[in-house]
């Protein structure tokens, strides 16, 4: 595709995401605000999975994000639109500063740490009610909470400028660079790249998009506590979106976020005489999915595609 | 000897507790390829390391056409004009040989010029334009050579480090690669070599040195180490009759069975 025409498409599903919601009846409404905000965090994780860092802290990136809208919101009457801004800061501040820390830590050790550091904000939350409200939480005025339509359609949107961002990032010089440090930051260092500054730069970008999806959440629940504001559950399913999707790839998280919350939808109706069975059924599907999808939902229709016809390899022009 | 490009004064360096090599000096003239032989564990590979900045000096300084370079971060020293084939080749499997190559040009001196840079590098090793879209973990390992020192060339060094590039490759493959690293002297970059296949080495040197537990043992023209007896001892220790018998018979064979194939 060429990048007049990326534009377009990117230019009319931002127009479609102020469209839509307005016919949307409020069950499915719900459904795609929920799935915006898994959207975002998804991609986020994918990014810093794709340079090789695998996070178990996006719950911080989540929590700080919805903490500093409920707070500032209450605060100071902030429109919702405006607490984006420094709801995305603080998720940035907190990914530079969560690079820095961790140096030199790679796999393992890189994902320990991110869990140790989200789950310190969480007790940090629980600590300091004068602030946070401590565990009885904090409700965002309802005055100045926008309707279900607009907080659609302000989800959809950044849902689709996430994945602009994560398709510009795909196509650029800079993507290479990533794809290389998954495999050996030392090789990329000796050819002159400075993997310290790629890593920064990687976790940053990811901090302020995940928090986004803590903005809307806070917004949109208008109420949140430490165990929720700070819950692994967020950090989980930003993984298994893109392992279910198809991981590393643009494409994966939107289409494992879309895959795992219908499943987890139709399970709990069809099994909803007991709730416990339809998430044994979820879990398994899941289980299943990655074990036998070791590339995604992605990489099995792509596959499926060269069989159908195989299409001659495209020789990569010279750049 | 011409003007030194690169100078190692006296340097030491290891892994943790591990000093692996021990007050080493060396010079590289401009334009010169010189070569530095040992056995397994001699330092050559530290040494390289510590030149292009990988691991850090303990003692000792590196200067590099005059200036000292001894802390400088090795993506720095890329773009000073140090660039290394490393050992083992380190190509990125998942990459494409387009997309390797195009990172060798990262650096913000080599950047604007990568299309030449590439045109280059493709004309020295034309297999690598025939499997430009491929996956270069699924390459050869004589082809992923030729990537790893053509990646290097992507970021236009003026001090080719190549670390061990006949590792692993068949006989036939290995003098393959070393006329490429002829033809790449020749057009003026320095080179900076690292081997244990002596006789390729020495062939394409003009100065060597030989190390042996971490230090400088032996150094002279590329002519006179070929003559010498102390190199011999010092590459293969005690049992050098014998086992260069062996290699050499080997040698022989595969290169035998090589001839007509597409070699490696």
């Amino acid at each position: 595709m060429n990048s007049t025409r990326v534009w377009i498409v990117f230019a009319a599903a931002i127009i479609a995401s102020f469209v839509v919601p307005h016919f949307l009846p409020p069950g499915l409404s719900d459904w795609v605000t929920r799935l915006s905000t898994l959207m975002l965090v998804a991609i986020s994780w994918n990014m810093m999975a794709n340079a090789g860092l695998i996070s178990l802290g996006h719950s911080g990136f989540w929590g700080l994000g919805a903490y500093s809208v409920a707070l500032l919101a209450n605060a100071f009457h902030m429109p919702f639109w405006l607490s984006l801004i420094p709801a995305m800061l603080l998720g940035a501040i907190f990914g530079a500063f969560l690079a820095y820390i961790t140096g030199r830590l790679r796999g393992l050790f890189f994902a320990i740490s991110t869990l140790a550091t989200s789950e310190a904000l969480r007790v940090v939350a629980l600590m300091v009610p004068k602030l946070t409200g401590g565990a009885e939480g904090v409700f965002v005025f309802d005055q100045i909470r926008p309707d279900r339509v607009t907080m659609t359609s302000f989800a959809l949107c950044l849902a689709v400028v996430a994945v602009a961002i994560s398709y510009f990032l795909s196509r650029s010089r800079y993507q290479y660079a990533l794809r290389a440090m998954r495999d050996s930051e030392s090789a990329v260092q000796m050819l002159g790249v400075n993997p310290a500054r790629f890593r920064i730069g990687v976790t940053t970008l990811s901090g302020a998009i995940a928090a986004c999806g803590g903005v809307i959440s806070a917004w949109y629940t208008g109420y949140l506590d430490p165990g929720s504001a700070f819950d692994l559950k967020v950090t989980i399913s930003a993984q298994i979106a893109p392992l279910f999707g198809g991981l590393y790839t643009v494409t994966g998280p939107v289409i494992g976020s879309f895959a795992i919350l219908a499943l987890s939808e139709l399970t709990r109706l069809y099994f909803n005489y007991s709730g416990g069975v339809g998430l044994l059924v979820y879990g398994c599907i899941l289980v299943f999915g990655v074990l036998l999808m070791p590339s995604g939902l992605v990489g099995l229709w792509k596959r499926r595609r060269k069989r159908a016809g195989p299409v001659a390899a495209i020789p990569a022009e010279v750049k | 000897m011409t003007t030194a490009m690169l100078e190692l004064d006296t340097i030491r360096a290891g892994y943790n507790d591990a000093i692996a090599i021990e007050n080493i000096s060396l010079t590289v003239g401009q334009g010169e390829v010189v070569c530095l032989l040992g056995a397994n564990g001699a330092g050559k590979t530290t040494t390289m390391r510590v030149v292009t900045g990988l691991i850090p000096l303990l003692s000792g300084a590196i200067r590099y056409n005059g200036e000292d370079i001894s802390h400088m971060p090795a993506h720095e020293r890329v773009a000073a004009g140090i660039c290394l084939s490393p050992e083992g080749r380190q190509v990125f499997p998942d990459l494409t040989v387009m997309e390797n190559l195009s990172l060798g040009s990262f650096n913000r001196r080599a950047r604007p010029n990568r299309k030449q840079s590439l045109e280059r590098v493709l004309t020295l090793f034309p297999k690598l334009h025939e499997r430009r879209s491929q996956a270069a973990g699924l390459m050869s390992g004589g082809e992923q050579q030729m990537l790893a020192i053509g990646r290097a060339l992507m970021g236009e060094p003026k001090l080719l480090a190549l670390d061990e590039p006949s590792l692993g490759l068949s006989p036939k493959m290995v003098s393959t690669v070393f006329e490429s690293i002829q033809t790449i002297a020749k057009s003026g970059i320095t080179i900076l070599l690292v081997e244990q296949n002596t006789r390729a080495a020495l062939a394409i040197a003009q100065r060597g040195y030989v190390l042996s537990a971490g230090r400088v043992v032996h150094e002279g023209t590329a002519a006179d180490l070929a003559q010498s007896e102390m190199v011999q001892k010092a590459f293969v220790g005690a049992a050098f009759t014998k086992q260069s018998v062996r290699t050499s018979r080997r040698e022989r064979r595969l290169a035998q069975s090589n001839e007509g194939g597409a070699g490696a």
